[in-house]
């Protein structure tokens, strides 16, 4: 017999039950874990759902500040040119996209601050920037952006060769150009190279007028990194405001700009000259800085010495009042100055005139012992004399030589200092070593007809004046219309027309010369840093030739043209052109080897002396007339081995007429949109990068771009 | 008998083993058709879902980098060469289409200068009703870049 197991012998009550209570629990469970399965399957069905739809917000999200970041860069671009930038707020409808900026006072192309943080992305190290705050809301999100306003002069900034589209639809070309490979420079091409020949043993490059890529070329032209963010310039400008240009195959990150001024009147003012002044090169740290200071009003420093003149030479001085129907004096004053005297004439509320009456009365101040000095004495509130201020509706000038009722013709012959250092001025500079204040300024008779002869002869400028100032200021101010009959001593500067000259400024100077047609003497300019600068402004043509400096004074020459001559088949040129004489003593090699003239024919020359090399670092800029892009500038001459010229030239073709085989050595590079070529066929220019230009880049034209950076 | 033999130790007696009816089974199975069902068309839902989900995923995406394009200067006909989807001008574009334009206009504000406006708008096939005719729905976007550029 088997044992009964002892639970058999009690079954349970519960044996049966339990079962299905377990079955259930278990279905139950089931169901329950079933259910949050399904239940989150559901939760992820819903989440997928709601990402998708919430993608369409991070859409407009991005979108719209996208949008503002546009915004604010046509706003910027905008004002890429201007002299000032209007504050401005700008809402999209529907919140897609904010853009507000304050106003932004200066002229952002004429910033001197650099960023010392580098952008390994912009496109030239050592920018000019200036960093403006603005907001930028998007998608409901605000934030704080800044827009870094870049410039720089491409030139100096690693390309010497720059290429850019013609706007007057001529073909920008470049025979016998290459640029040196050891000076790590590029070239930078903004020209549609649709018919570029681009095998470095052709160098020849041409470009059509297409203005919608940039390029590089081949290896005698290395990339400038892949043709990096230059969006392609700018078509058809009009006024400040439009620049257009298309896609180049890289995101428009930069901006490149011509920076674009239609007139240049505004900025000097309602006395202002005429200066029209157009086209893609904005002259920075000239024209602009002009405004600063306006010299002839004397807010900007005390001119001290005042240098004059006689009115005939080889006479005595006689102050003769004869009396008669003009209203002179009957008495005749003589006064006989001994060494070392002074005789001092106080003037207040009247004014002081010499008057010629005779051939007899003249003017001489014969040694270095005797002066004609006008000074301040004293306390009175009249102690500042000016030779400054005439009253309006006359010359505006401190010191005229005019006609009275007589017809008489006021002659200016000239001035000296001391006969020990009577050199004429192609030898000297016109600043002295350690500054002078000079002040030469006869007005040679403005309101006369243009035809009417004047003439300046015998005016000498010495390197070293009698006074012991240091301060270094030189003011020339000639204005009225004359002729060359005498090859006068301001070395060569021989306008067949009227013209004024001017200058000045704390360690600086200027010289302008313009049509004397403009009754405008405000001429403000520019900074402290020891530039001279000269500006002639004929209506019909020119020479200026023979300038030199010494030391370490740079020069400033800024030659242009009347913008509407009266003979329109004449065809004018802008030329500014920097001297840069830091670290450079040798002056003879321009003094002597540079020539500019001006021709009727409209042509512009710059004489190169054979035989020597240009070692001081200059700028020379040149725009042709709108209209006109078929006239040549030539560099003339032989056997120059190296110029150190940065070079651009706008709408204004150039010509190298070298010696057969000669290779020019170009350290600097040109800029331009028209012709360069070497002549003959044997010659070459090579450019090559100037790694150090020094203050030169204040006075470079510049290319400007924007950046941004989110705070 | 035969689940005593299988389970000789607990089933000896036909009540303890219990043991499913007919009807138990029926039902059981009807339920279970019920859940099979559910679980198909639930499934099928997904499928349309995640569909409906991806074609509006790629059309904002889609859209997002046409603006983008737009921004950086390309036109709409570049937009729509460079970007790699099918586009077409149909209203109701075909599925793996899209009816991808652009309205633009030039906006001149004061102080900014023109400002070029796009409204872009894109048609999409989001998959398909519960009788399975196609849905299409649109997206409308605001664009503007700088003329100056």
């Amino acid at each position: 017999m088997i044992a009964r197991h002892p639970f058999r012998k009690f079954r349970s009550p519960w044996r049966t039950k339990s079962r299905s209570g377990a079955a259930l629990l278990l279905a139950l469970m089931v169901v329950f874990a079933a259910s949050f399965v399904l239940a989150g399957w559901a939760m992820i069905l819903a989440s997928r759902s709601v990402t998708s739809e919430d993608a369409a917000l991070g859409q407009k999200r991005r979108i719209s500040y996208q949008n503002a970041k546009n915004i604010g860069l046509q706003w910027a671009r905008r004002g890429l040119g201007a002299n000032a930038i209007t504050n401005v707020t700008v809402s999209l409808t529907n919140n897609w996209g904010q853009f507000s900026a304050a106003t932004v006072a200066s002229n952002i192309l004429n910033t001197s601050l650099v960023d010392s943080r580098i952008n390994h992305f912009s496109p030239m190290p050592n920018v000019f920037t200036l960093p403006v705050s603005t907001t930028l809301v998007g998608g409901g999100v605000t934030n704080s952006n800044t827009f870094f306003f870049r410039s720089r002069s491409p030139l100096y900034g690693g390309y010497p060769l720059v290429a850019q589209t013609n706007t007057l639809g001529f073909t920008t070309n470049f025979s016998r150009v290459s640029v040196a490979t050891n000076g790590g420079g590029m070239a930078l091409m903004y020209a549609q190279p649709g018919t570029l020949a681009v095998a470095p043993a052709a160098t020849t490059y041409n470009s059509s007028t297409n203005r919608n890529v940039a390029n590089a070329l081949g290896s005698a032209f290395p990339a400038p990194i892949s043709a990096y963010p230059f969006t392609p310039l700018v078509s058809t400008p009009s006024g400040n405001t439009a620049y257009n240009g298309l896609l180049a195959g890289a995101p428009p990150r930069t901006f490149t700009i011509d920076a674009l001024r239609t007139a240049i009147n505004t900025a000097y003012g309602t006395n202002a000259l005429p200066v029209t002044d157009y086209g893609p090169y904005r002259m920075l740290g000239t024209l602009q800085d002009f405004k600063s200071v306006n010299v002839l009003s004397g807010t900007s420093g005390t001119i001290r010495h005042f240098i004059l003149i006689n009115t005939i030479p080889s006479s005595t001085l006689r102050y003769n009042g004869a009396g008669n129907a003009f209203g002179e004096p009957a008495n005749t004053y003589t006064f006989i100055l001994s060494t070392g005297q002074e005789f001092l004439i106080s003037i207040e509320g009247g004014w002081l005139r010499f008057n010629r009456k005779s051939n007899n009365s003249n003017l001489s101040l014969s040694s270095a012992t005797q002066y004609l000095r006008i000074e301040s004495r004293g306390n009175s509130p009249y102690r500042d004399p000016s030779l400054i201020n005439k009253p309006t509706g006359t010359n505006n000038v401190g010191i005229s030589m005019i006609d009275s009722g007589n017809q008489g013709t006021s002659r200016l012959i000239g001035m000296e200092i001391t006969n020990t250092e009577l050199v004429a001025l192609q030898d000297k500079s016109l600043l002295s070593d350690g500054g002078k204040y000079v002040i030469f300024a006869p007005d040679l008779g403005r309101s006369r007809a243009q035809t009417e002869d004047r003439t300046v002869e015998g005016a000498v400028i010495y390197n070293r004046l009698a006074y012991g100032d240091s301060s270094g200021i030189f003011f020339l101010l000639m204005n009225g219309p004359m002729t060359t009959t005498t090859y006068d001593a301001l070395g060569s500067i021989r306008p067949t027309d009227s013209f004024r000259v001017r200058a000045r400024v704390n360690g600086m100077s200027v010289v302008q010369i313009n049509s004397g047609a403009t009754p405008s003497f405000r001429y403000p300019f520019v900074d402290n840093n020891g530039v001279f600068a000269i500006r002639v402004e004929p209506t019909n043509s020119a020479k200026l030739r023979f300038l030199s400096t010494t030391n370490q004074t740079p020069l400033l020459v800024h030659v242009e043209q009347d913008e509407f001559p009266a003979d329109s088949s004449l065809q004018w040129r802008k030329v500014l052109m920097v001297f840069d004489s830091e670290n450079t003593l040798d002056v003879q090699a321009i003094g002597s080897s540079l020539t500019f003239s001006y021709f009727d024919a409209g042509d512009f020359d710059v004489g190169i002396d054979s035989g020597s090399d240009n070692t001081r670092p200059f700028v020379l800029s040149i725009a042709g007339r709108s209209s006109v892009n078929n006239t040549s500038t030539r560099f003339v001459g032989g056997g120059t081995r190296t110029w150190n010229m940065a070079l651009t030239l706008r709408d204004s073709p150039a010509t190298f007429e070298l010696s057969a085989n000669e290779a020019l050595r170009l350290i600097g590079g040109i800029r331009s949109n028209s012709r360069v070529e070497a002549t003959p066929s044997s010659a070459s220019l090579i450019l090559e990068r100037n790694t150090n230009p020094g203050a030169l880049e204040l006075f470079s034209d510049r290319m400007g771009w924007v950046e941004t950076w989110q705070q | 008998m035969a689940a005593m033999k299988i389970q000789p130790r607990h089933c000896s007696f036909r009540k303890a083993c219990g043991g499913y009816s007919l009807v138990e089974a029926i039902i059981a199975g009807f339920l279970l058709v019920i859940a099979i069902g559910a679980a198909a068309v639930l499934a099928h839902t997904i499928t349309v879902n995640e569909e409906s989900n991806s074609a509006l995923t790629r059309a904002l995406n889609t859209q997002e980098q046409a603006a983008r394009l737009y921004s950086l200067g390309l036109s709409p006909t570049q937009i729509t060469n460079i970007l790699p989807e099918l586009f077409t001008t149909n209203a109701l574009p075909a599925t793996k289409t899209l009816n991808l334009s652009f309205s633009v206009t030039n906006t001149n504000i004061t102080n900014v200068g023109i400002l070029e406006t796009a409204v872009g708008t894109i048609i999409y096939p989001a998959g398909v009703n519960a009788q399975g005719a196609a849905i299409h729905r649109t997206n409308v976007i605001n664009i503007v870049r700088p003329s100056i550029r």
